[in-house]
């Protein structure tokens, strides 16, 4: 598709019926998947993420349009969802509470970006 | 049985992310590619009608986040 913004934050997600991502726990909406995409503590805490490949780090997205799973990509940008939107995350928007970092997996074909706590969190 | 199949009946068991990670991972010991296993869980979902569907389900959020995890990171 023309116009593609390069590098940032992106996510595909579902819009909703107020122009913004659907909200949600679940690949394809604005939320954190409790023991996926976050695991808190015995005391139901959530920490600063390490950023390590393989791990639990928070909301999952990608640094480019075309490294987002396909499943999740729009039809209109490549892939095969017909409901979802790609939505540009910007790191100013992101509020004192939440950090962005990159885990790809070493080897990988696609990056990784997960945006998680930037402290402890309740 | 194929991955497809196997993964089938795991969720429709009730299996896990875990389970259904660890159940992909066999596969790719046993020679599937990441790209493979990905393609193989990517027409299942195909089969559930989730590309054009905005419902949630805990089958759904079980196959998409194992879809997601090997797409990214293999399995």
């Amino acid at each position: 598709m023309d116009g593609d913004p390069g590098e940032g934050i992106y996510r595909a997600m579902i819009e909703d019926v107020d122009g913004m991502p659907m909200l949600g726990p679940a690949a394809i909406k604005l939320g954190i998947r409790l023991n996926k995409d976050l695991v808190p503590d015995a005391s139901a805490l959530v920490h600063l993420p390490a950023f390590n490949p393989h791990e639990a780090n928070g909301l999952s997205c990608a640094p480019t349009i075309q490294e987002l799973p396909r499943f999740a990509l729009p039809v209109l940008w490549g892939g095969i969802n017909r409901k979802t939107v790609v939505w540009r995350i910007e790191i100013s928007d992101l509020g004192p509470e939440l950090i962005a970092g990159e885990d790809t997996e070493p080897g990988a074909t696609d990056r990784h970006i997960s945006i998680g706590p930037s402290g402890t969190i309740a | 049985m194929t991955l497809k199949e196997e993964f089938r009946a795991g969720l429709d068991s009730g299996q896990d992310h875990r389970s259904l990670l660890e159940l992909v991972h066999r596969h790719q010991t046993g020679g599937m590619t990441a790209r493979e296993s990905y393609f193989a869980l990517e027409a299942l979902w195909l089969e559930f009608g989730f590309d054009e569907s905005e419902e949630d389900s805990p089958l759904r959020n079980e196959l998409e986040y194992v879809m997601e995890r090997v797409w990214y990171q293999g399995s």
